[in-house]
């Protein structure tokens, strides 16, 4: 099945991926961002808040942001 | 209060006509202007080193590390543009910016909409980092132009300001004069607004305004209520500052010098000096000498409203009207056998 995914980390991207039917969102993050801790990021399916074992549906839209983005003096 | 539908649908339009009619954005620049500004400081740094000017070296050392940074900062990030995805932009449909919208209501609890000047506004639960209050943030975004390559298309507000001690227009570590530096969050939250992914962009900001990064803010936090001292450019902590009982200009302990007779602090310039003892003295404290006009401080000043100097002299020159008197005299003394008229004492007695 094919899904949005917009991940913020880093530079950001958004892109339309493949990933097996029955993936769930927690399998996706680790698929996907390696080590990094969920609790730690900001996970939207269809914009909506979300379980981690909620499974995902062909042409959901999930979007990754960290909860801690640092800024700087311009 | 959510906005009806349809005044959502409408602004969801409007957001998609001005992402649709904005051009590409602009070639990649190097800093130069950040680079020039570096060189300048550098070259009036070496300048004050060599006519001595330790404060003013100081302060611009202070000036070169903020712009050295600065441009560290952007030489980065033109290295993240360009090693990051080069696939062309995926503009959000004005359904997406529908469900954009809704989604921000539920997540802020309050969208505010100005269709006439084109904004959109969210705040923040207040704010608080490292025990530094700091207050709500209403983040406002002017969808009229969201590429960022003509300064920001959005301003943070402090709606509960509690400024830095030092610099009232830094109401957060990362926001001066309410325009956010984005760091690390530059070039991902340029993208969001590009796209049209309002939630993403709002939830980073927010995010954004969460986090401290402690090596590269306009004021550190630690340095939240301190201030600098005018004199030598150091910086010290609020609650231990002094300031200049005349001027008014705030002094760090180094630099505070106490009047012998008040002992209230003073700065270097509105000191004075005692011209018996040459003790430090505030004009107030000071009086002058009704002989010499010497500026004295009240213990150098005698009850007759003299210096120790005049006093003396006058003493002097009192012996010295006394000393004709004594010659005077001595020069008719007063002799011990007064003389005395013939047959005094004499007694005549009859034979």
């Amino acid at each position: 099945m094919k899904l949005l995914l917009i991940n913020n980390d880093g530079g950001g991207f958004a892109d339309y991926i493949d990933v097996p039917a029955g993936t769930t969102v927690a399998q996706l993050f680790e698929q996907k961002m390696g080590d990094a801790e969920a609790r730690d990021y900001l996970i939207r399916v269809n914009r909506q808040p979300c379980p981690p074992d909620q499974q995902l549906q062909d042409g959901d839209r999930i979007s990754i942001t960290p909860t801690k983005i640092e800024g700087a003096r311009s | 209060m959510k906005h009806p539908r349809k005044r959502l649908w409408r602004t969801a339009s409007r957001i998609y006509h001005c992402l649709v009619s904005e051009e590409p954005s602009s070639l990649y620049e190097m800093p130069f202007q950040t680079w020039w500004y570096c060189d300048r400081l550098l070259r009036k740094r070496q300048q004050a080193q060599r006519r001595g000017w330790d404060s003013a070296a100081l302060k611009l050392e202070r000036q070169l590390k903020t712009g050295v940074t600065q441009l560290i900062q952007e030489l980065t990030t033109l290295h993240g543009e360009l090693s990051s995805d080069t696939s062309p932009q995926q503009i959000s449909s004005v359904r997406e910016l529908y469900a954009e919208l809704r989604s921000l209501e539920e997540e802020f609890g309050e969208l505010q909409l100005d269709l006439r000047a084109q904004t959109i506004s969210v705040s923040t639960e207040p704010i608080k980092l490292e025990g530094v209050y700091l207050g709500p943030f209403e983040i406002r975004l002017n969808y009229a132009n969201l590429k960022m390559d003509n300064g920001s298309p959005y301003r943070v507000f402090a709606t509960d300001p509690h400024p830095a001690f030092t610099n009232d227009c830094v109401t957060h570590p990362h926001i001066q004069s309410d325009v956010v530096c984005e760091g690390d969050g530059r070039q991902v939250i340029r993208r969001s607004l590009e796209q049209g992914r309002l939630f993403d962009f709002f939830t980073m900001v927010a995010s954004l305004l969460q986090t401290y990064n402690r090596d590269s803010p306009y004021v550190a936090l630690s340095d939240w209520d301190s201030v600098e001292c005018t004199e030598c450019a150091d910086v010290i902590a609020a609650n231990q500052q002094t300031r200049c009982d005349n001027c008014e200009i705030t002094l760090c302990t180094g630099c505070t010098k106490d009047c012998s007779d008040c002992d209230c602090p003073f700065c270097h310039e509105c000191l004075s000096y005692c011209d018996g003892c040459h003790g430090h003295c505030c004009s107030s404290c000071l009086q002058q000498c009704i002989q010499c006009h010497a500026d004295c401080c009240q213990r150098c000043l005698l009850e007759n409203e003299r210096c120790s100097d005049c006093d003396a002299e006058e003493e002097l020159e009192e012996t010295e009207e006394e000393l004709p008197e004594t010659q005077a005299s001595s020069a008719n003394p007063v002799t011990a056998t007064a003389v005395q008229s013939d047959c005094l004492g004499e007694t005549v007695v009859p034979a």
